[in-house]
């Protein structure tokens, strides 16, 4: 693959998949690290990208799938810390969290995966059938995974002052 | 947590979300990290052709000509250490 091609890829490419992870994730750093995991990523396959699906979704589903691994591997990682007792790591952590934006927080409430077909669906107006072809789901789980993130984020407006 | 009227209310105001995004420093981070990632996969690409090359030159001297030289011994220029040292030491300790 030819940097050109690369930096083709990412000019186009880079404000799509910098509004889904922003939105995916909470503080700056992690935004910062996982968009660059995401091209990393991107970089690294985009030899052997087939065209079997559009430039756009194999995109979207290397995003996806970098984003969830990311929050589940740092997930497991907070655990660890949190067995360890490092309160002075965890404490800087809610700080950090602390100046993350309002719109965000309902978010927390749902799993990665949940919180990416949200997302996917309702910010990025994508079709449910392109959703379960960029995350490589049955169209039934993307449908039923969809209707319990809303429930959840509903739930959580409503709780927190809505009509 | 600020109120919003529905759902639609608050995916509205998600998708009105600015995040800040710092292209130019965005774009000098991955390029560091792609200059470092290419030195890496150089790095150990060479590893990896040093050490078949060192697992094949064993396999060569220990499995292949070791048996041949035993079948025929002194035929063969890769001999195994003692046999084809010993007569070097004989000499050497001999002096």
């Amino acid at each position: 693959m030819e940097q050109a091609d690369f930096n083709r890829v990412y000019s186009e490419n880079r404000s799509n998949v910098w509004n889904l992870i922003s939105r995916f994730v909470f503080t700056v750093q992690d935004r910062e690290d996982l968009f660059q995991e995401v091209f990393l990523n991107i970089h690294k396959g985009l030899k052997g990208f087939r065209a079997d699906s559009s430039l756009a979704t194999w995109i979207y589903r290397v995003a996806s799938n970098t984003s969830i691994n990311f929050v589940n591997k740092k997930n497991r990682y907070r655990a660890i810390i949190d067995l360890l007792h490092l309160e002075r790591h965890v404490e800087a952590e809610k700080e950090q969290e602390a100046s993350g934006l309002e719109e965000l927080l309902p978010l927390k409430k749902l799993n990665p995966k949940q919180r990416m077909i949200l997302l996917l669906s309702d910010v990025e107006e994508k079709k449910l059938e392109e959703i379960a072809e960029i995350m490589g789901l049955a169209l039934g789980t993307v449908k039923s995974n969809l209707f319990r993130a809303r429930e959840i984020i509903r739930k959580e407006v409503i709780k927190d002052g809505g009509l | 947590m600020a109120a919003y009227k529905n759902y639609e209310e608050y995916i509205s105001r998600l998708k009105g979300v600015r995040t800040g995004f710092d292209d130019p420093k965005m774009r000098t981070r991955l390029n560091a990290v792609l200059h470092r990632h290419s030195h890496l996969t150089a790095w150990l690409s060479a590893g990896m052709a040093a050490l078949l090359f060192i697992a094949f030159s064993a396999y060569l001297n220990f499995a292949v000509l070791n048996k041949k030289e035993a079948a025929s011994p002194g035929s063969y220029i890769f001999m195994p250490f003692e046999r084809s040292s010993q007569p070097v030491f004989d000499y050497i300790f001999s002096q």
